[in-house]
């Protein structure tokens, strides 16, 4: 506490480095931990999700729907994001953000 | 531990006052050091939020689905194939799916079609009614009650009421999906009686999913059973690429920030020379200016940290990540709105925290060491 008084009452830049520092530091931290515990178990969203997948047996995100392999990327035979071969340049956009399939 | 602290305390004084002195070098670096944390971090953040998304739900996906192929191809199952299944111990329930896809020509987007399980909430579905995902009702404006027309396979023109939407929180699982009665699936696709598009096993124990998925494979050769821990793998090695290809692109980013942070850092200009030398002159030791220079790249390398972490953190769950989001969500006609969900992996921030600063103050360091051991006389002089 002497030592925050010290600090404080002759307005040092040091002071000024670490009220930055402690106020970025309480802001990260408030975040992290909102993050973590609170927005993490109340989302409702994630739970509606979970719901239709486990209620339709769904087996893949509805992410992109541009080709059936890249709809149902899990589902879709083992070369079909890459027609002819592991490494082919597919014609569809989202073919090319997908990973060639491991040998 | 006094006389520590209070000379700490001095040399932050000091650096804060060179950063007062030369606030525009200071700015600068700053703005670009935090930037190039705010990039990489928004793609941890994204990419991090969305595999963690699908992991969690696709931990309710069947277990096992069991496809049939011809000629290296998906094909449809054959009536024999729910006989044969019934007799593998372990399997505690079979769902036969039916499922495919219908391009409609008027938006150019494709629908999945589907056929709801025997176990789902929706139920009763008659010939004529189907229900549809939000993202396709927002497409094509269509409301509860609303009719819509599409040509099914046989050419003939089949019309549907829409009875119910699927709720928007879910869209991100059904943006595309239309949900209609067994019967009207197999009209629509001219699908034949008693064929399947694959099948679903529900398992007793856990330990046994491999285990029964060998005894399928046995059972049958042109078979292909997808355990559920194949579809999470799936889409882990999907995001985990896709942010990886991100890295690849900002690659030239990243290097031109570590050659300006180098130039920065190690090439001592001739007013630092000086400014060492003098502090040399006056009674510094090597170990106070090494010690001083350490405190002006930790305040920097901690403060652009936290200013970028902060500012990724507003941009990805906050403001919705615009512009990583096509490239790491992936694009489409059908294109599902979602909120992210706020997910941030401490080990993996960790890491990062000590890759994007210790660089940094290492070569920081290193040059001002050679700088601070060398004659004030001969440093001043050059």
């Amino acid at each position: 506490m002497l030592i925050f008084q010290q600090l404080n009452s002759k307005l040092r830049p040091a002071f000024w480095v670490l009220i930055i520092f402690s106020s970025l530091i309480l802001t990260f931290c408030i975040m992290y931990i909102s993050a973590k515990y609170i927005f993490a178990n109340s989302a409702n969203e994630s739970r509606a999700r979970a719901l239709i997948c486990l209620d339709l047996q769904l087996t893949d995100l509805a992410l992109m729907s541009s080709t059936r392999y890249i709809r149902h990327l899990s589902q879709s035979d083992l070369h079909s994001a890459f027609q002819d071969y592991p490494l082919a340049f597919d014609l569809f956009p989202n073919g090319s953000i997908v990973a060639p399939p491991r040998l | 531990m006094n006389y520590w602290f209070w000379r700490q305390i001095y040399l932050i004084d000091f650096t804060a006052l060179v950063f007062m002195r030369q606030w525009q070098r200071f700015l600068g670096l700053l703005a670009v050091y935090s930037l190039l944390v705010f990039i990489l971090l928004a793609v941890f953040l994204f990419t991090g939020a969305l595999r963690k998304e699908a992991a969690l739900i696709l931990e309710n996906a069947p277990e096992i689905v069991l496809q049939h192929l011809k000629a290296g191809r998906h094909d449809l199952i054959p009536p024999e194939y729910l006989d044969k299944i019934g007799v593998i111990r372990g399997v505690q329930k079979v769902e036969p799916r039916l499922w495919g896809y219908h391009y409609d020509a008027v938006v150019k987007a494709n629908y999945t079609f589907m056929v709801p399980p025997s176990t789902a909430n929706i139920q009763n579905l008659a010939n004529n009614e189907i229900v549809i995902g939000s993202a396709l009702a927002r497409l094509r404006g269509l409301q509860i009650g609303n009719l819509i027309s599409w040509r099914g396979y046989s050419g003939e023109l089949f019309t549907f009421k829409v009875v119910q939407i699927l709720s928007p929180e879910s869209e991100l699982m059904s943006a595309d999906l239309v949900l209609i009665s067994a019967q009207s699936f197999r009209n629509f696709f001219d699908y034949p009686e008693n064929y399947y598009t694959d099948i679903t096993l529900s398992i007793a124990n856990p330990r046994e999913v491999r285990n029964v998925a060998l005894k399928l494979a046995e059972i049958f050769p042109a078979g292909r059973p997808i355990l559920r821990e194949e579809i999470l793998r799936t889409y882990s090695a999907l995001f985990d690429w896709r942010g990886g290809l991100v890295l690849a692109i900002l690659t030239t980013s990243i290097l031109a920030f570590a050659i300006l942070a180098w130039n920065k850092a190690s090439g001592i200009s001739v007013d630092e020379n000086r400014e060492i030398g003098i502090l040399k002159a006056i009674g510094w030791s090597a170990g106070d200016i090494i010690l001083m220079k350490f405190w002006e790249a930790l305040i920097i390398s901690f403060l652009a940290f936290l200013i970028g972490f902060i500012g990724a953190f507003v941009y990805v769950f906050i403001l919705g990540g615009g512009i990583f989001r096509s490239v790491l969500q992936g694009w489409a006609v059908l294109y599902p709105e979602f909120t992210l969900p706020i997910y941030i992996d401490g080990g993996q921030i960790l890491t990062l925290l000590i890759l994007l600063t210790v660089p940094y103050i290492s070569a920081i360091l290193v040059p001002i060491w050679k700088s601070a051991v060398s004659d004030p006389d001969a440093v001043i002089r050059i």
